[in-house]
Order: structure tokens, then sequence, then C-alpha cells
């Protein structure tokens, strides 16, 4: 095919931008250092969040174990959710890009599926302590209200659980499937190709 | 082989394969850089299982590969890396054609001619990609067939 080898001069008739290996190397090093901030900062987060809590239960000092429990609940779930739904779930299991392409490909869309249930599961899971940590929290409290108070605050927080449930989560889920739909169809297609 | 030697050899190979990927200097820019990145961080744990030139295409080619998943939310590199431009990308119309011809191919074809047109053995591209030899040779050969006929009747 000497057409074809006349491609490959075309090929390599293409220019390449080019940047010195220091500089290069510089970028990398800051890159890195970025990343490892990004360790430190969640960390931070966690103990300064622990911290909080031990000052609330410190200088509120409420009476019911119950409004204890609540608070660590409500604030551990937050901090789980973040972490590990979002960054760290990636960060610690998606597929090494060393292996065959093949391969690669099948890894990354088994992965993208198992993100997608643990996504479903993990906004559930999330929405249920919220909810068990703000009730335990509020019992404390709303036992001091009158009756017509304690009627307002419980059907202010189902409301608000109401909402979250049966509104904007449907919506956040639906969101979350057709994006990581959308991909894990492409890597089909693109495992397709290959084989 | 050390980083530095790796970095000098392959760079232009790699910006060529990533460019015959995306067709887009910039895209082609970013996904050199992030797999230098991911070969630099990867080097020191790298045990030799593969040829060095078949583990840093087989990270360019996935890296390339997945950029599926990013390029309806990433529009430019999340390191800010930018790359002085020493020479200017090539205008020619030909190597613009070739390019463009290339980018009607399908994500994995296009990732099996930028290997061919980059002279990697055959056998290699098996072993980047996960096929068999002779699974390549026949894919490379369609490919080629449909390069020629997209470059010579003008249907770029």
């Amino acid at each position: 095919m000497e057409e074809f080898d006349n491609l490959k001069n075309i090929w390599n008739q293409q220019k390449v931008p080019h940047q010195e290996y220091e500089t290069f190397l510089n970028k990398a090093k800051s890159y890195a250092k970025q990343e490892k901030l990004k360790i430190y900062k969640a960390n931070i987060l966690l103990v300064g969040t622990c911290i909080i809590i031990a000052a609330i239960w410190w200088f509120y000092q409420p009476q019911y174990i119950s409004t204890k429990i609540g608070i660590v609940i409500a604030i551990l779930t937050m901090l789980i959710y973040l972490f590990y739904f979002n960054e760290a779930y990636r960060l610690i299991f998606q597929p090494s890009e060393e292996i065959e392409s093949k391969q690669f490909l099948e890894k990354l869309r088994h992965f993208k599926k198992k993100q997608q249930v643990l996504q479903t599961k993990g906004i559930n899971l999330y929405l249920f302590f919220i909810f068990l940590g703000v009730s335990l929290y509020i019992y404390e409290y709303a036992s001091l209200m009158s009756l017509t108070g304690q009627i307002i605050t419980y059907a202010v927080v189902i409301a608000w659980f109401a909402l979250n449930w049966l509104y904007f989560k449907p919506r956040i889920i639906k969101k979350q499937r057709k994006k990581l739909n959308q991909v894990i169809a492409d890597l089909q297609k693109i495992e397709d190709q290959l084989n | 082989m050390t980083f530095e030697e790796i970095y000098k050899t392959y760079w232009d190979k790699i910006y060529r394969l990533c460019l015959g990927y995306s067709n887009h200097p910039d895209i082609a820019k970013d996904l050199t850089q992030d797999t230098f990145i991911k070969v630099w961080r990867a080097l020191p744990n790298f045990r030799g299982e593969a040829a060095v030139s078949t583990w840093i295409f087989r990270i360019a080619s996935n890296h390339c590969l997945r950029y599926i998943e990013k390029d309806k939310r990433r529009k430019t590199s999340p390191l800010n890396f930018s790359i002085p431009e020493e020479s200017p990308i090539e205008n020619r119309e030909e190597v613009q054609q070739l390019y463009k011809a290339i980018a009607k191919l399908k994500e994995a074809d296009r990732i099996l001619i930028s290997l061919e047109l980059e002279e990697v053995k055959q056998a290699e591209i098996a072993e980047i990609l996960g096929l068999t030899e002779a699974n390549v040779r026949v894919k490379i050969h369609r490919i080629k067939k449909k390069l020629l006929e997209l470059m010579n009747h003008g249907r770029v």
C-alpha cells in the first residue's frame, strides 16, 4: 500500500507543540501537591467536624442521649456521603489505565454501573439517616414544647423529609442516571467496536 | 529508562495519537499532558511486565477512550496547563485533511489507525488493545481502505 505509506509521511509532518522537560516536571509536581492538599483538606474537615460535634455536646449539654446520637448521626451522614459516594469512591475503585484497552473499557463500564447503584443506595441511606438524626435531635427540645408546638415541629420535619424524598430525590437520581447511562452506553459502543 | 528519557522519546508520538483521536489541538495537549502525569506517577511501580512503549501507549489509548465520560463536562484542562506554542500547529491542507478523515472513523478505529501510522508493530497494537494479532490485521486492513477512500474521494 504505497498510498498508505504516503499517509504515514503526512502524519509525521504534523508539528507537535513542545514544552521543556523541567517545566513539565514542575507542573506535574504541583499537580501532585494539589492532590495531596485535597486529601489534607478532607482530613481537616473530618477532624473539624468532630470538634464541632464535641463542642455542641459540651456547650449545649443536652440532657437526653437521643439528642447526642442525633447530632452524631446527622453530621457523620453528611460527611460520609460527601466523601464516600463522590470523590473517594471514584479515586479508590476506578480501574487502572495500565491494562489492555478492551479489558479497561469493560472494567470501566462495570465500575460505572456499580457507581450508579451506589449513588441510588447512597441517596436513600443519606436521606434516611439525616431524617433519623434530625428526629432524634429535636426530640428533646420538642418534648419541652406545648402540644401544638410539638405538632408543628414534627409536621415541619416530616414535610421537609417528604419534600426531599418525593420531590428532590427522584430528580437527583434521574439526573445522575441519565448522565451515567450515557457514559455506560458510550463505553459499550467502543467495546463493541473492539470485538 | 528514566522518566526524562520516556518524556523525550514519547512526547511527539503520544501527542499525535491524542490528536488522531480528538482532532483538536487543545484536547490533544490536555490528553498528552494527563498521560505523562499518569506515567510519571506510575513509573516507580512499573514492573516491566510489558514493554515500556506498550505500557505508555496503553495508558494513552485508555485515557483517550475514556475521554467520552469527560467531554461533556470538561471544557478545559483541570490543570490549566499551557504548552508554549513554539511551533504553530501544522496547517498544511493535506495534514488537516488526514486528521479530518481520521476523525470520521469510529473511536476505536481512530486509536488503531493512529498506532499504525505511528508505526507501532501490529503485535504490539494487539497487546495494547487486548486483541488478537489476526484481529488487528483484519481491522487495520479495513480501516486503511476506508481512510484512503475518505482521502481520495474528497468525502472529508
